[in-house]
């Protein structure tokens, strides 16, 4: 396929300029007439009862046009995590409740003439709360005396097991093979237990909903979120109006990263414009995205891996325990995730069991995030298999070659386990993952380096250390993305996809593959996407979709328009259709002696005869999630004198199938990767007794800034894989994955000290240095 | 209030409450959406404009400051038709993914560039510091700066002078009384005489925008102190250093005197917050904000600088140590103004340090902040040691027990080392209390051996 024009190019992102330029338009960018403010009151307690709520002084201020609180709102259940229909995730929320169960749970909403006079008013609102036992360690949430946070009326849409009255929110239990007998063959038992902990997305933009009436009394909301399709349908459910009536728009996204599939402002943004027809301007302060939006799920992971001394592995058995906080957002699929992405990465093993419970606490709330369970996974696997792999006397990177999946193979997890219900069997099509093992190991200079301690100066030590990693591209048999697009006269389409660009660059792959298809160039592709009125149906910017399952609808569309392309030809040049070719923005017969250019086969179309619009859509459902691999490296220094950690060269290799864009696969893995190391060196949420986040500003909770960055690689390995549009897979969230276990057993090869916890901040590394 | 300022070329007429912010005044007064929000509190470098040629945080700045100024923002640069060059770099490079940063990393890359045309990469990350983006990785957008500075782009832009134009303004009747622009000290100190009960001071306004923000009430009464020649002034007079209260982190690691006397103080000016917050916080602020974790008190306490505070009754000078009497509270009477500082020029045989170590480069309130500065005469004995520590009490403070074990002994390496474990002993912050001992105690070990080490390696040669 090396004839590719478009497909395999960095071209420039279709949306840069406007964006470089200052004119893009994000959410809230745009102009309303006299829009309502909307703040909210959020609570002070990590578990209680709203005994009484007075709102009538807070009314009388100047400007105050409403208040909304559980007494005046739909009490309908539904989930936040803005899934399909029906979601996987329990309904266990309401726009407003009774209860609030963490601090920083919402308690009411002003709507006020400005922002000023709601501030003002939220002050005012009187709320007598009657404090309830409060349980943070996800640990106790299931003893039988443990606070309750959800009652009776809560329930999963789907038959899955949930058990609100034991705080139980999702349970997942797989196994195959014979666990008594893997554990009794074995020589040594690796048992170990691994804590993630909390993270925020910190997407540059905070999340922001605007609503307005247009001129047909239509709602319509401009949200920044990766689900548009999603939120209608969760709007018209929640608010009990007509679907028809609401319009969902994305504009431009200022990031995501899984916090904007999360349905948070859109029910009350919309609630208050529809009651008062009134337009809406709702935008959280960077305060309330920490303590108010989603979080990553922190995870308790146990790995008990049975093995031989010549490290054959013959049990592996993971107890995974994740808190989901306060509701149940994602609660079941990630905590699936965590199991079906890692444990067929090592599918040689025969006899293997996994447990997964999430639980609630009164915490901030979990969701997706970016990696979505894989990524607190790897970092015990990762770490597990160092740990066997050194005991075993072997070099991790052998060791990983000789169990990881590869092309041809299956494993039975694939079927066992998928979303809210069975898994697809898959054989994996294509696998770079030696390629990537290899290529990484000579970057980083893994056989220079290990092992060796190098001390630069007396008080630092360096080490090095690896991580391989696969995920997923799309859920299978579930997902569902489709495209549609006509021609115009001067041989442009317009393509409409209800694909999800959050700066992922999405709208740029996508028309790469359009114009692929067709012969054009991609300046010749008018994308618009993501408008619940203009565009097909999608699923949204998640689960690693959008280039693997979009990319494939756009391609099956285009390759529609194509054919009436050489239809309208043929009857044009009267050449019969299968004697012609189809050639960059024209078609010819084979000795390229007569064409007609794309233009010309547009306006014969349109006006000549038989008229008709050579337009076409299309939909499609992947019937198996291709994982993209990964080997990532890590060479970091630790100052034994302050307990610094400071990562000196990094390196991501990927197989991610075929690159549409290599350069924007490459900025992905690097955004990932980057995210990933500060995430394992510096980024959690730190509570106080009571379960109030300290840390709720960018000034505590550091992101690394431009000084922080290491020397950083990534290297894209080529494979192919068929099922892909052009032979890709997906390449957005894999990156995530490997850097703290990296870094982990980075340090240990450097001053070996085992971190079984992140994040590895100084203070912790010096303790454990003192241990030694 | 009204006032004129230029943005982006034009002239333009603004009417405006003294506290509102420029970001506000661009995106919501004049629908300039280009400038972003990402946290209102001066930390992401989302809304970054150039304002008289200095790259400042929008969010912090308020419009009782803008009469006169000159703002450009990211659409004063190009269009998508004719977009800049820089634009164009980040969009060749690939710098851009959601772009929510964009506008404010182009405008940081050209204030970049317009001090320093050709950066190599540690400049380019370092003119970088305040801006945060999630979606890159940094790495793109290192290239474009790069590619841009490989352009020529810096030599394209015009040096600008901007005299401190007075700016005129015109107030609310509720505004008289209320609202004062002096421009000079006199000025000030006769507002201040009559209503310096009610008023607030506003110098680089990058603490007070914050507390504003988090609920702080508004004044009653304000008073913006920037526009004051006298206190901007950095001199040296008799020995002494003297930096007045206005002077900007920027300006003061800039001057040649500091650069070449007083590295601790160049260091912790440089540490202190990104580009964008050094070229509005001043040192007054940091002072009188009297927050246990700011940088300068213990530096300052290290260099035994003295505060020279200044009423129409005339001058008082006090050591800078006496200047806090508590958590966010200092001697200042409310008549008073903190006019600067004057720090002696340190002996040819002395020593300074500032070590700050938080969980971030950049950006980053200290966790452990620590000074030290000691003088060796001939002899190899220790004369003049001050340490003093941040963040781990009400005030910063003196390690008096250091100082007394230090005092009149030969620089051992062993000496270090004790050095360092009673220095460990001398502090008992609340939080993380083994990490910050512990560190603390390592740090002055690691000065101390430090200056050893360039003592022999001295008589080597
Ligand atoms: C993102 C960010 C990062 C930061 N990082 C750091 C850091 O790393 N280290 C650090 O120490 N600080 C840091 N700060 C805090 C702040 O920037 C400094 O304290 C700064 O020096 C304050 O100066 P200012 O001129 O902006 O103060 P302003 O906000 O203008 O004033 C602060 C207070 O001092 C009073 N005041 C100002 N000047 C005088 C005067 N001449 N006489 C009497 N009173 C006066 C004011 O009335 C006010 O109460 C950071 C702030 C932000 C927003
Ligand atoms: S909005 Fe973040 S610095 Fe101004
Ligand atoms: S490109 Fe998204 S924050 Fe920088």
């Amino acid at each position: 396929m090396s004839d590719l024009k478009n497909v395999g190019r960095s071209i420039r992102k279709v949306d840069a300029l406007s964006i470089a330029t200052g004119r893009a338009l994000y959410t809230d960018d745009f102009p309303l007439e006299n829009p309502l403010s909307l703040m909210l009151l959020h609570s002070p307690h990590a578990h209680a009862e709203i005994i009484a709520i007075n709102t009538s002084e807070a009314e009388l201020v100047d400007g105050v046009v409403d208040i909304l609180t559980y007494e005046n709102t739909p009490h309908t259940l539904y989930t936040t995590a803005g899934q399909g229909y029906p979601e996987p995730s329990p309904y266990d929320y309401r726009m407003f409740d009774r209860k609030v169960r963490f601090i920083g749970d919402r308690v009411a909403l002003v709507a006020a003439e400005t922002a000023e006079a709601a501030r003002k008013a939220l002050a005012m609102i009187q709320v007598k709360y009657g404090e309830l036992e409060a349980i943070f360690d996800p640990e106790g949430s299931m003893e039988p005396l443990a606070p309750k946070l959800h009652g009776e009326d809560a329930y999963a849409p789907l038959p899955v097991k949930y058990d609100p009255l034991r705080n139980l929110a999702a349970e997942v239990e797989l196994g195959f093979g014979d666990m008594a007998k893997g554990f009794s063959e074995a020589d040594l038992i690796e048992d170990n237990i691994y804590h993630t902990h909390f993270a925020s997305h910190c997407a540059m933009e905070p999340h922001a909903t605007k609503a307005y009436f247009d001129e047909k009394g239509r709602l319509v909301v401009i949200t920044s979120t990766q689900v548009p399709f999603h939120v209608r349908r969760t709007l018209a459910r929640v608010l009990d109006i007509p679907l028809r009536s609401i319009r969902v728009v994305k504009p431009r996204i200022g990031g995501a990263f899984g916090g904007k599939q999360e349905i948070i402002l859109e029910p009350m943004a919309a609630y208050v414009a529809w009651k008062h027809k009134r337009s809406v301007r709702f935008v959280l302060s960077r305060k309330e995205v920490f303590t108010f939006c989603r979080t990553r799920h922190p995870f308790r992971m146990r790995f008990r891996t049975g093995y031989l001394k010549d490290g054959t592995i013959t049990a592996m058995d993971v107890d995974a325990l994740m808190n989901s906080g306060a509701y149940g957002a994602h609660a079941l699929t990630v905590l699936s995730n965590s199991g079906s992405k890692m444990l067929p990465l090592f599918n040689k093993i025969e006899n293997v069991h996994f447990l997964g419970r999430t639980v609630y606490t009164n915490t901030p709330v979990g969701g997706a995030y970016r990696g979505y369970g894989a990524t607190q996974a790897y970092f015990g696997f990762n770490q597990q298999i160092d740990i066997i792999a050194r005991k075993t006397s072997q070099d991790i990177l052998d060791f990983a070659k000789k169990w990881h999946i590869r092309n041809g193979e299956t494993s039975e997890v694939f079927r066992i386990l998928g979303e809210g219900k069975e898994g697809v069997e898959q054989y994996i099509g294509s696998c770079g993952l030696d390629e990537c093992i290899d290529r990484g190991a000579e970057k980083i200079r893994w056989y220079e380096r290990r092992d060796l301690h190098f001390s630069p100066v007396p008080e630092k030590v360096r080490g090095v250390g690896m991580a391989i990693s696969m995920q997923g591209s799309a859920i299978p048999l579930i997902d569902m993305a489709s495209a549609s697009m006509k021609m115009n006269e001067d041989g442009s389409f317009n393509l409409h996809v209800g694909a999800t660009d959050l700066g992922t660059g999405s709208d740029t792959v996508l028309s790469q593959i359009a114009a692929e298809v067709l012969g054009v160039s991609p300046e010749k592709i008018i994308i618009l996407s993501s408008d619940t009125d203009l565009t097909p149906f999608d699923v949204g910017a998640y689960a690693s979709s959008t280039t693997y399952l979009s990319g494939k609808a756009v391609e099956k569309c285009a390759l529609n328009v194509r054919e009436q392309i050489l239809t309208t030809a043929s009857q044009i040049l009267e050449i019969p259709r299968d004697e012609l070719l189809y050639g960059e923005g024209r078609i010819s017969d084979r000795s390229r002696s007569t064409e007609v250019r794309l233009e010309e086969v547009c306006l014969h179309a349109l006006y000549t005869k038989d008229q008709y619009q050579i337009q076409s859509c299309a939909s499609h459902v992947a019937s198996e999630s291709p994982p993209p691999f990964m080997a990532q490296f890590a060479e970091i220094e630790v100052d034994t004198q302050t307990g610094e950690v400071k990562v000196i060269k990094f390196v991501s290799a990927v197989d991610c199938g075929r690159a549409i864009n290599p350069r924007l696969a490459e900025g992905q893995v690097e955004g990932a990767t980057i995210n990933g190391i500060s995430y394992a060196l510096h980024e959690n949420y730190i509570f106080s007794d009571n379960g109030r986040m300290m840390n709720d500003s960018f000034w505590d909770y550091k992101i690394f800034t431009a000084p922080d960055i290491p020397e950083i690689h990534t290297i894209i390995v080529d494979s192919e894989e068929k099922t892909g549009p052009y032979g890709a897979k997906s390449v957005s969230e894999i990156g995530l994955n490997g850097p703290a276990p990296a870094i982990a057993n980075a340090i240990y090869d450097a001053i070996g000290v085992r971190l079984f916890e992140t994040p590895f901040t100084p203070d912790k590394i010096l303790r454990e240095l003192k241990k030694l | 209030m009204k006032f004129d300022m230029t943005l982006n070329g034009k002239n333009i007429s603004i009417e405006s409450s003294p506290l509102r912010r420029l970001l506000d005044i661009l995106r919501e007064d004049l629908g300039l959406t280009g400038t972003k929000e990402g946290c209102g509190e001066g930390e992401c470098g989302a809304c970054a404009v150039i304002m008289d040629g200095m790259l400042v945080n929008s969010c912090m700045v308020p419009a009782i400051q803008l009469p006169g100024k000159h703002v450009l923002t990211i659409e004063g640069l190009g269009s998508p038709e004719e977009p800049d060059p820089l634009q164009r770099a980040f969009v060749e490079e690939g710098a851009v993914q959601c772009g929510f940063c964009t506008p404010g990393m182009v405008m940081a890359s050209r204030f970049l560039l317009s001090q320093n045309n050709k950066p190599d990469k540690e400049q380019i990350r370092m003119g970088l510091a305040g801006n945060l983006c999630r979606c890159t990785g940094y790495e793109r957008i290192f290239r474009a700066v790069e590619r841009a500075a490989g352009e020529g782009y810096g030599e394209t832009i015009e040096p600008s002078f901007f005299l401190s134009t007075p700016g005129s303004f015109e107030l609310c009747e509720n505004e008289k009384n209320r609202i004062f622009i002096p421009h000079s000290t006199e000025e000030a100190l006769a507002i201040l005489k009559t209503h310096g009960e009610v008023i607030t001071l506003l110098a680089g306004t990058t603490d007070i925008m914050v507390q504003l923000k988090n609920g702080r009430k508004e004044p009653e009464a304000l008073m913006d102190i920037s526009r004051i020649p006298e206190l901007s002034s950095i001199s040296l007079e008799n020995d002494s250093l003297q930096i007045g209260s206005c002077s900007t982190y920027s300006r003061i690691y800039s001057n040649p005197v500091v650069q070449s006397h007083f590295p601790a103080l160049q260091t912790a000016a440089r540490l202190n917050g990104a580009i964008t917050l050094q070229n509005r916080a001043t040192l007054g602020g940091n002072l009188m904000t009297a927050s246990p974790a700011a940088d300068m008190p213990p530096v300052l306490m290290a260099l035994g600088a003295k505060a020279v505070l200044r009423s129409t009754s005339g001058s008082r000078e006090i050591s800078i140590t006496e200047l806090w009497t508590g958590y966010r509270t200092t001697v200042r009477l409310p008549e008073e103004i903190l006019v600067g500082i004057k720090v002696p020029i340190p002996s040819e045989n002395s020593r300074q340090i500032f070590y700050k170590r938080g969980s971030r480069s950049m950006l980053t309130i200290a966790r452990v902040s620590l000074a030290g500065y000691i003088e060796i005469d001939e002899n190899g004995s220790i004369l003049e040691p001050r340490f003093a520590v941040g963040t781990m009490g009400k005030t910063a403070f003196m390690l008096e027990d250091l100082q007394n074990f230090l005092r009149g002994r030969d620089l051992t390496e062993d000496i270090a080392i004790k050095a360092g474990n009673i220095a460990s002993g001398s502090v008992n912050p609340r939080k993380t209390p083994e990490y910050r001992k512990q560190v603390t105690g390592n740090l002055v070990k690691k000065f101390l051996l430090g200056i050893i080490e360039e003592r022999n390696q001295k008589e080597e040669q």
